[in-house]
């Protein structure tokens, strides 16, 4: 699979589990905002032509204006990108080894951090407010014993999926690394 | 009294441009860098790259019909 090539520091038998971004309401929400403020020099080209057409028929207000309102298009849509990129780069693995924390925060800072199953204590799913409930996402906050202590993946879809599905991978990790314990003793106690 | 050419507010209208266009770079980069290709990603790059190409070139259109030999007196 595409995606489980690109695993940071993937090993051989490694296999993804769950690959998790924010909801796309989220991403949804952002662009209606950016959009809405796109409308504001439509607004004042409005404003001006109805109660201040003298200003329009200025060559040089005309000018100012009419390059100010090309530069925030530009920027809006400079915004529109940034609220995708911010989305996507955002991104929470879980393999059978491991749970993987990608963020983005901003340009030019990125962080990866991640835990191996067997450092995870607990993991909780917390769904709130009414967008989050209709909508069905939430966080879930993974405790880990480690330098990072907790992870939370942001605004999942079906959170409490996610934690039952990390649980699931939890007690898989726990039974193979017992079963390997046992392969190792077995040996030593037939031949005694 | 300062006289201004309409001209000035091309070059500053053109830093903006320069400004707006390494940011875009800037984020294209990371997009391409860090992010697992797909179908979205491809869209909304598309989507930006073609939304920017007629904004300048609405701006070109509709600039042409202005008389930037005018000047600003102050």
């Amino acid at each position: 699979m595409y995606i489980e090539k690109h695993i940071p520091n993937r090993e051989k038998d490694e296999k993804l589990v769950l690959f998790l971004r924010r909801h796309w309401i989220i991403l949804i929400i952002k662009w209606l905002v950016i959009i809405v403020i796109a409308f504001v020099p439509l607004a004042l080209y409005l404003f001006l032509s109805y109660f201040e057409p003298e200003v329009l028929d200025n060559n040089i207000y005309y000018a100012f204006l009419f390059l100010l309102s090309s530069l925030y298009y530009l920027f809006t849509l400079l915004f529109f990108l940034n609220a995708f990129i911010d989305y996507y780069l955002d991104v929470w693995i879980v393999t059978d080894h491991r749970i993987i924390n990608i963020e983005q925060r901003g340009l030019f800072n990125r962080e990866i951090a991640e835990h191996t199953l067997e450092r995870i204590q607990d993991v909780t799913a917390i769904q709130k407010g009414f967008w989050q409930t209709l909508f069905s996402y939430g966080d879930v906050h993974v405790q880990t014993a480690g330098e990072i202590q907790r992870f939370i993946f942001r605004q999942v879809n079906d959170p409490f999926n996610v934690v039952r599905i990390i649980n699931e991978e939890i007690k898989k990790f726990q039974k193979n690394e017992e079963h390997e314990l046992m392969e190792k003793i077995r040996p030593q106690n037939s031949m005694e | 009294m300062i006289e201004i050419s309409l001209y000035t507010l091309l070059i500053i209208y053109g830093l903006g441009v320069g400004i707006f266009i390494v940011f875009a770079i800037f984020n294209l980069y990371h997009l391409f860098a860090y992010g697992f290709l797909s179908f979205s990603s491809f869209f909304v790059t598309f989507l930006f790259l073609a939304i920017t190409i007629l904004l300048l070139f609405i701006t070109y259109t509709y600039g042409q019909l202005i008389d930037w030999s005018a000047t600003l007196v102050i």
